[in-house]
């Protein structure tokens, strides 16, 4: 059977749990920028290719190829600059990856900046941390102080890492709204097209990746896409971080190869579900805006795209939220969409109003005694109403919770 | 409700802390000549022409500096800073939950009630704090100390419960530790009778 742990030596993420030390010095004793000068000297072209062979996908909830997304960035010009932007506005409930990595390992991020922007021709790199996310803001900015000093190409003047600060808003991790909180007005999601990579921030090209993803771009080009391949399963290349939370005896955040079972990942890794496997209720398996699984999905599954679209869930940003008979799963379910209630823009009418009437709707429904077909073909009909009609995929996200509880309850009215 | 009948309704509130807060807020706020300094560097981060991208740090940075929220008069002199009309800052300042347009307690405590730290409890340890906290009038505690908020994810999912006190986080929360926290706070106050 194959090991999915990963050793040491392999890790992207080294100092994960912020047992070592997150300076630059304790970076480079981790073999952290040893290679970055040669890359850097390597043709922007050739990066990009590799990170194609890669199959890297983005971390951050969508699941998109990233050198599909690079591939589409034009060449800056002097009046027309480029911007590559870093979403560090970490705000899937269940998922705290981020949060470790600024705090813990903030030289990894670094690196990958430096890479990325070196590979797109960008001179100016935003990260955007979440406004609640203060002490990681200030680390980062510490060890970007300490990266300036050391490094030639930051040194220089090549290039430009700069923290904007959020305020508090679970929109602005939306791309399009993140980068109108860039230009200081509220966080409502833009149309698209046209896309952000030709006219994106300030009307310009940008790139905007998740800081998992472009950690993860570091790592691939300095230790070769080989390296890279020979981690997770066929098409599922590579690791990622997995924060599983609730009911488990060892919640935590873990690095691990993709594609990993996601029994196993309970079992073996966090010390298994409060009370033992045959109390599980339901798992959700990508924060709050996958759908749940029911526990025999939950033993088939692997934490894989593919695997978990099969069960009309998705990875998402792999936040495992595990659920205990012991836990009310309505109780969830509610809080969970009073949450997508509140953080609506408001921007959508099909969202703003119909989330406050399906959250109603299912409030009302479940205080009920006998649920019966009628109330889930209502829910299901408002849910209906809303799909596909809103500017962004916040709605999407916000469904997918309603409509696989829905589904799953069927079986039992 | 017209304005002024507002604030004076305001100012006879029970919560004298609060009403002082508004008081106090009817003046006219001047940076000094080091705040100055400092937005004028948090605006070298963006090009020319774009100052408006301040703007989100500039109203962290005013409410950090001065009383903990963002009266009208002080969202006037960051629109005035940053040369942009007023209602852009209003906007902002409604729209994200971290910038406060009415007065808070001493310490703004955010429990994050999110299914993580549901699961493990965070509903009791709201209670908890509750009680400890004693009365609340317009959102803040009568001795003007404490101000309680329900948040979301706070992004602490393996280590929930979480409470968060003016931005520190504290993990792994207990209902005791709770009230301890809340007890600890209420000590460390001057007394105000000598």
């Amino acid at each position: 059977m194959k090991d999915f742990s990963v050793n040491t030596q392999n890790k992207v993420f080294k100092n994960l749990d912020g047992t070592l030390g997150w300076s630059i010095e304790d970076h480079k004793t981790r073999g952290g920028y040893s290679e970055l000068s040669k890359v850097l000297k390597r043709k922007p072209q050739d990066i990009l290719e590799e990170l194609t062979k890669s199959n890297l996908r983005g971390k951050g909830g969508a699941g998109f190829p990233t050198a599909v997304k690079w591939s589409h960035m034009p060449n800056s010009t002097e009046d027309k600059p480029n911007y590559l932007v870093c979403n560090a506005d970490e705000g899937e409930p269940g998922t705290c990856k981020d949060r470790y990595i600024m705090r813990n390992d903030p030289h990894v991020l670094i690196e990958g900046l430096i890479i990325s922007a070196f590979c797109l021709g960008v001179k100016t790199v935003y990260i955007y941390v979440r406004g609640e996310y203060q002490f990681e803001a200030e680390r980062l900015q510490q060890a970007i102080d300490q990266a300036k000093e050391e490094l030639d190409y930051l040194k220089n003047g090549k290039l430009d890492i700069f923290i904007h600060r959020g305020a508090g808003s679970y929109i602005c991790g939306e791309e399009t709204a993140l980068l109108e909180s860039i230009e200081g007005k509220i966080g409502l999601p833009r149309t698209r097209p046209p896309f952000p990579v030709k006219m994106g921030l300030y009307g310009y090209p940008t790139i905007i990746n998740n800081v998992e993803t472009l950690s993860q771009v570091g790592a691939i080009i300095t230790r070769g896409v080989n390296w890279w391949k020979s981690l997770g399963s066929p098409n599922h290349n590579g690791t990622k971080i997995f924060t599983i939370s609730g009911d488990v005896n060892n919640p935590q955040n873990i690095e691990l190869q993709m594609g990993i079972p996601l029994k196993e990942l309970i079992e073996k890794h966090c010390g298994g579900v409060k009370g033992g496997w045959n109390n599980l209720q339901a798992i959700i398996p990508g924060g709050t805006s996958s759908g749940i699984l029911t526990p025999s999905e939950a033993e088939q599954a692997n934490m894989s795209f593919e695997s978990l679209s099969q069960f009309n869930t998705s990875m998402g940003t792999g936040g495992v939220i595990v659920i205990s008979k012991d836990s009310d799963l309505k109780e969830i379910l509610l809080r969970i969409m009073e949450f997508y209630r509140k953080e609506s823009c408001g921007q959508c009418p099909p969202c703003r109003e119909g989330i406050a009437w399906l959250c109603d709707e299912i409030k009302h429904s479940l205080e009920k005694e006998d649920l019966g077909m009628a109330d889930l073909e209502r829910i299901t009909t408002i849910s209906n109403k809303i799909k596909g009609k809103t500017i962004c995929a916040f709605t999407d996200g916000a469904l997918q919770p309603v409509n696989s509880f829905v589904d799953k309850l069927r079986d039992f009215v | 409700m017209n304005i002024k009948v507002k604030i004076i309704n305001e100012l006879d509130s029970k919560n004298k802390y609060y009403a002082e807060k508004i008081k106090s807020s009817q003046k006219k706020y001047k940076w000094t000549e080091p705040q100055l300094k400092h937005i004028e560097e948090v605006k070298t981060k963006y090009p020319e022409g774009k100052e408006q991208s301040a703007l989100l740090e500039v109203l962290h940075f005013a409410q950090d500096s001065f009383d903990s929220w963002l009266p009208v008069n002080l969202m006037k002199l960051v629109a005035q800073t940053l040369n942009i009309p007023l209602i852009r800052v209003e906007e902002v300042v409604s729209f994200y939950t971290m910038f406060h347009s009415e007065p808070i307690g001493k310490y703004y405590i955010q429990v994050c009630t999110h299914c993580s730290c549901m699961m493990n409890g965070s509903s009791s340890i709201l209670q908890a704090l509750n009680d400890a906290v004693g009365e609340v009038q317009n959102r803040i505690s009568l001795d003007g100390l404490f101000t309680i908020q329900e948040a979301e994810c706070l992004g602490a999912c393996v280590k929930g419960p979480v409470v968060v006190v003016n931005g520190e986080y504290h993990e792994k929360m207990t209902p005791e530790k709770a009230s301890a926290l809340i007890k600890e706070l209420k000590m460390l106050q001057p007394s105000s009778r000598g």
